[in-house]
């Protein structure tokens, strides 16, 4: 995660000035404060295909070397407990270190899943788990590098809808799935 | 009608041991292929330290570093040989699985025709066709006694005064046409009709370009004056 910001990534206006990066207190501008940096958060998860945010680590929009600006531990809770309370993340754990950046809605990552399966014509199909997010299958396709934990929240998403069941093998290195037409 | 999920989804959710085999199968190619990108990884970094080394003129140490690179990329190639063979299976196993259901498909369709030539036989078609053939030869039966006349005039008298009444007809077209010759006389007259003439025709037109050529000169002095 650690990228240079002449990665090609285009920041909006706002990031270039110094007091969005300190915590705002009147409510209206602190709303739309937060508003903007959740955009800017979830923009650039989904432009790098980033899943998780360590809040401890180096995560470059946080960080803004021309105008010597850096986001407060505070402010990048604050803004990331905003993204979970409009659905678009989610805490990993109780101390909020990592979090779970759902730049694209779990459902949504069930329908990218089966449709990928019922292009392929996979329907039918046993699948090792990890396949489906490594492998020559899924590359250059949007499922490449998806994160484990989204992976297996979409797949029993569809479970739950009854287009796909999850099993194990005989060890525990083998988890399948098998999608249904 | 409240119901959310159908019945048709939960036809086919049960996970067989075929099922679970072809799982083992493919996780034991996933683990493979994961070996061999490990295996590659190392060759190259023994490349690098092999070319460090030679850099630094150690060759004795370049020479050992280059044998241990020998030896993990023959481990590659028996490796990729594990590889080759597990997806052959998977393969194999897969074609079989889409033969055997493109058997049920083509099992099914046949099953249908079947049942639905049961519905309907030859013998069926065959007497539909005599019951039809009868109906038509009844009918063509019945136009013909509906045909027939009603009263009891006589035929023959009725076709006899028809044949008198075409006789009279021809009698009056025969009347208006002139009537062929039939004495003597008649024949003779035709005998004394005068003969072609052949040459009288013949002074006459000379005499009449004679007398063109006397009327031209008659006519040019007057156009000269």
């Amino acid at each position: 995660m650690d990228q240079p910001s002449s990665s090609g990534y285009s920041y909006p206006p706002f990031w270039s000035y110094p007091p969005y990066f300190t915590l705002q207190p009147v409510k209206d501008t602190r709303e739309r404060q937060s508003g903007l940096w959740g955009q800017l958060i979830l923009d650039y998860c989904r432009k790098h295909k980033i899943y998780v945010i360590n809040t401890g680590a180096e995560f470059p929009p946080f960080h803004n070397p021309a105008i010597n600006r850096r986001l407060q531990h505070s402010a990048i809770i604050a803004f990331l407990d905003d993204l979970v309370s409009q659905g678009n993340a989610e805490w990993l754990d109780k101390h909020k270190r990592q979090c779970l950046v759902l730049w694209r809605k779990v459902s949504d990552w069930a329908d990218t899943i089966y449709n990928f399966v019922r292009t392929y014509g996979l329907t039918d199909s046993v699948m090792v788990v990890d396949d489906l997010s490594s492998g020559d299958d899924v590359a250059g396709t949007d499922l490449a590098g998806l994160d484990r934990t989204l992976l297996l929240r979409a797949l029993k998403l569809l479970e739950s809808r009854g287009k796909a069941r999850l099993f194990k093998g005989d060890t525990p290195e083998e988890e399948g799935v098998k999608f249904f037409g | 009608m409240g119901n959310l999920i159908s019945s048709s989804s939960k036809k086919q959710q049960s996970v067989s041991e075929a099922d679970r085999s072809m799982l083992a199968l493919k996780a034991q190619r996933k683990r493979l292929v994961d070996q061999q990108r490990l295996l590659e990884a190392r060759v190259d970094r023994h490349a690098e330290v092999a070319r460090a080394l030679v850099r630094e003129n150690k060759k004795d140490r370049a020479l050992l570093v280059l044998k241990k690179k020998r030896l993990v990329e023959k481990q590659g190639e028996t490796l990729a040989g594990m590889v080759m063979n597990v997806e052959a299976l998977v393969s194999s196993v897969e074609t079989q699985q889409q033969q055997n259901k493109v058997f049920h498909a083509l099992k099914q369709g046949n099953e249908a025709l079947k049942q639905l030539q049961q519905a309907v036989t030859v013998d069926d078609v065959q007497r539909m066709m005599e019951d039809a053939a009868q109906a038509k030869a009844q009918y063509e039966e019945m136009s013909e006694v509906l045909g027939q006349s009603l009263s009891d005039v006589d035929t023959e008298q009725v076709e006899a005064e028809l044949q008198v009444l075409e006789d009279q007809s021809l009698q009056q077209e025969a009347e208006s046409l002139p009537s062929v010759p039939a004495t003597r006389h008649q024949q003779q007259e035709v005998g004394t009709l005068p003969s072609v003439p052949t040459t009288a025709p013949q002074r006459q037109r000379e005499q009449e370009v004679e007398e063109e050529a006397e009327e031209a000169p008659a006519r040019a002095p007057m156009l000269a004056a």
